[in-house]
């Protein structure tokens, strides 16, 4: 059976690939050191030393935008671990074994979602300090609500099939069941929103941290650029324009990737 | 001696904050390495039946009995976690559904293991398998270890579900229909498997089923079943050619046959009354056609005549008076 791979699909993967690559790549190599200052060469537009200029205190911007690469990537997998994590065993309760449980935990992600993700993440970093690990583990719980949702209903389906009950008639106990047997029926909705919470945490990392909350200089991050660029727009467009468009592109390769995933798994679509 | 001892069993349903009983205080009692049938139409308890054995009822399911003791362990008083040691090691079930009772992405191989590992502390867990699997009638079975459910037909499917139930050789195989999604050559062939295990390993069955013919041919004794309530037992060949209450009677009548070429097919009148709507008196009486006034008063015991009981205040009567016709 052969299967057509959409553009969207494509696309993502494209996208996703080379800002691995670039990622990888930057462990190892820069072309300068990313936090090394220059004040003579500040603001400078591009030259060929410079392919993309420096920036107010003289640092390479292409070094620090190939570096900022490995900070949306750790926060956008490690918010979406956390956020996937404590959603499934969420969900994974309310959705199998129901009842009252099911009403607690599902209220309260109700709550949650009341609240605009931006404004939770913010209290959290507020109360915990500023910095990349606290920006990290707010964004996870941001996105706690909707992995936990996809889990309740793939369980909730799943808990009334038949090899659910053979499962149970042989003694295998509901631990196993949840997590050996029903999970990898009900993991596709789950990627496909990994996926697309990938972007959203890359995207609300860059907020936070323009706002100055999130990741704290010399750590480079696209959004901190951003924040720090807005002064010398007029000097120095790049500066500025350079982490928009890396923010820009990231979260549009996982959103297409994310998209691409869910078509693949759409019958309707087939 | 008895395998299984199950008295004054009932299940009810809350509907409306109001209990209603979808088995009615039904015993009856299993002897080691028999067959036992349950008849009935949909909805006439047989599946709760067998899940109230091992205590698989749904959660809303109120469970009362007075007794339920299989092979000395008494399964009213025994926990979750005593009853998944039982499941799969000493009682088994298998259920109607081949195609969907495997889980699709785990190797049936695997899935028969499971079995094997969950009870028992082993690292022969799959040649352990291979033996059952070469045992209910597989052939190849290395190659069929590693595949997925969806690769093998619906009978092969079946025959690893019985598999699964059978690798630990249990004391007591509940079948919840093992053969009605089958065709019927492939549902022969299952029969005969089950019977052949049966003999092998003297586990005794608990075969559910609605085809008299299919119960015919597997089991000792039989029970019939209507709505909630045993208003029958016998064994097999008394009971299909001695039927004493009006409800077999009808059931018996009902199957079609050849020699009657022409004439309308038998049909039992009325419907089952729904679960809200039972009568007060014998379960029977709303479609009965010999129905008297105790009938509608008080529920009939279930009266034995040697091993033959039939629950009917007027049994003898009817029998004469079909015998006049």
């Amino acid at each position: 059976m052969k299967r057509e791979y959409s553009v969207y699909l494509k696309v993502g993967t494209v996208i996703i690939t080379a800002m691995l690559i670039m990622m990888v790549v930057s462990i190892f190599f820069t072309p300068y050191d990313p936090e090394k200052m220059d004040v003579e060469h500040r603001l400078q537009g591009p030259t060929w030393k410079h392919i993309l200029g420096t920036d107010n205190f003289g640092r390479d911007i292409f070094s620090r935008i190939m570096q900022g690469s490995q900070t949306a990537f750790t926060v956008g997998l490690v918010s979406v671990t956390i956020g996937l994590t404590i959603g499934l065993v969420i969900g994974g309760i309310a959705g199998y074994f129901g009842g009252w449980a099911d009403n607690l935990l599902m209220r309260s992600m109700d709550a949650m979602i009341a609240f605009p993700g931006i404004i939770i993440a913010l209290m959290f970093v507020t109360i915990w300090g500023y910095g990349i690990t606290n920006t990290m583990i707010a964004l996870g719980i941001m996105a706690v609500p909707r992995f936990a949702r996809i889990a309740r209903s793939g369980f909730l389906q799943a808990k009334e099939l038949m090899y659910v009950k053979m499962a149970k008639s042989i003694g295998v106990s509901n631990l196993r069941i949840m997590f050996v047997h029903i999970l990898p029926n009900i993991i596709s909705p789950l990627i496909v929103a990994a996926s697309l919470g990938f972007a959203s945490a890359v995207l609300a990392e860059a907020g936070l941290s323009y706002l100055g909350l999130g990741v704290q200089p010399p750590d480079p991050s696209w959004g901190t650029m951003l924040h720090e660029s807005q002064l010398y727009f007029n000097r120095a467009p790049l500066f500025s324009i350079a982490p928009g468009i890396m923010i820009t592109l990231l979260v549009f390769g996982f959103n297409m990737f994310g998209d691409g995933l869910r078509d693949l798994n759409d019958p309707r679509k087939r | 001696m008895a395998i299984l001892s199950v008295k004054n069993l009932s299940i009810s349903f809350p509907i409306d904050k109001q209990y209603y009983q979808a088995v009615d205080r039904i015993s009856f009692s299993l002897s080691e390495g028999k067959i036992l049938g349950i008849v009935g139409e949909s909805g006439c308890g047989k599946s709760l039946t067998a899940l109230s054995i091992i205590k698989l009822l749904p959660p809303k399911a109120l469970l009362t009995a007075d007794q339920i003791c299989f092979n000395g362990t008494d399964i009213l008083a025994a926990d979750e976690h005593g009853m998944r040691e039982l499941r799969g090691n000493d009682i088994s079930m298998i259920f109607q559904e081949p195609m969907t009772s495997l889980n699709p992405l785990i190797k049936v191989g695997k899935q028969i293991a499971e079995t094997v590992t969950l009870h028992q502390k082993t690292n022969n867990a799959a040649k352990e398998a291979l033996e059952i699997m070469k045992q209910v009638g597989l052939n190849n079975v290395e190659d069929i270890y590693n595949q997925y459910p969806h690769q093998l037909s619906g009978g092969m499917r079946q025959r690893i579900m019985i598999a699964m139930a059978m690798v630990l050789k249990p004391r007591l195989l509940i079948a919840d229909e093992p053969t009605t999604a089958l065709d019927v050559t492939i549902q022969a062939q299952i029969l005969d498997l089950m019977k052949q295990l049966n003999r092998k390993f003297g586990t005794a069955i608990i075969f559910i089923s609605h085809d008299l013919g299919v119960i015919r041919q597997m089991c000792d004794e039989v029970i019939v079943m209507y709505m909630g309530n045993i208003i029958e037992v016998a064994g097999t060949e008394e009971l299909l050619f001695n039927p004493q209450h009006p409800y077999t009677i009808g059931l018996l009548a009902a199957i079609p046959n050849p020699s009657r070429k022409k004439k309308s097919l038998f049909t039992i009148a009325g419907r089952v009354p729904g679960i809200t709507e039972r009568p007060a008196g014998c379960s029977f009486a709303t479609r009965c056609g010999f129905v008297t006034e105790p009938c509608l008063r008080s529920k009939p015991p279930l009266v034995y005549q040697q091993s033959h009981g039939v629950s009917c205040f007027n049994y003898q009567d009817i029998k004469r008076e079909i015998k006049d016709v």
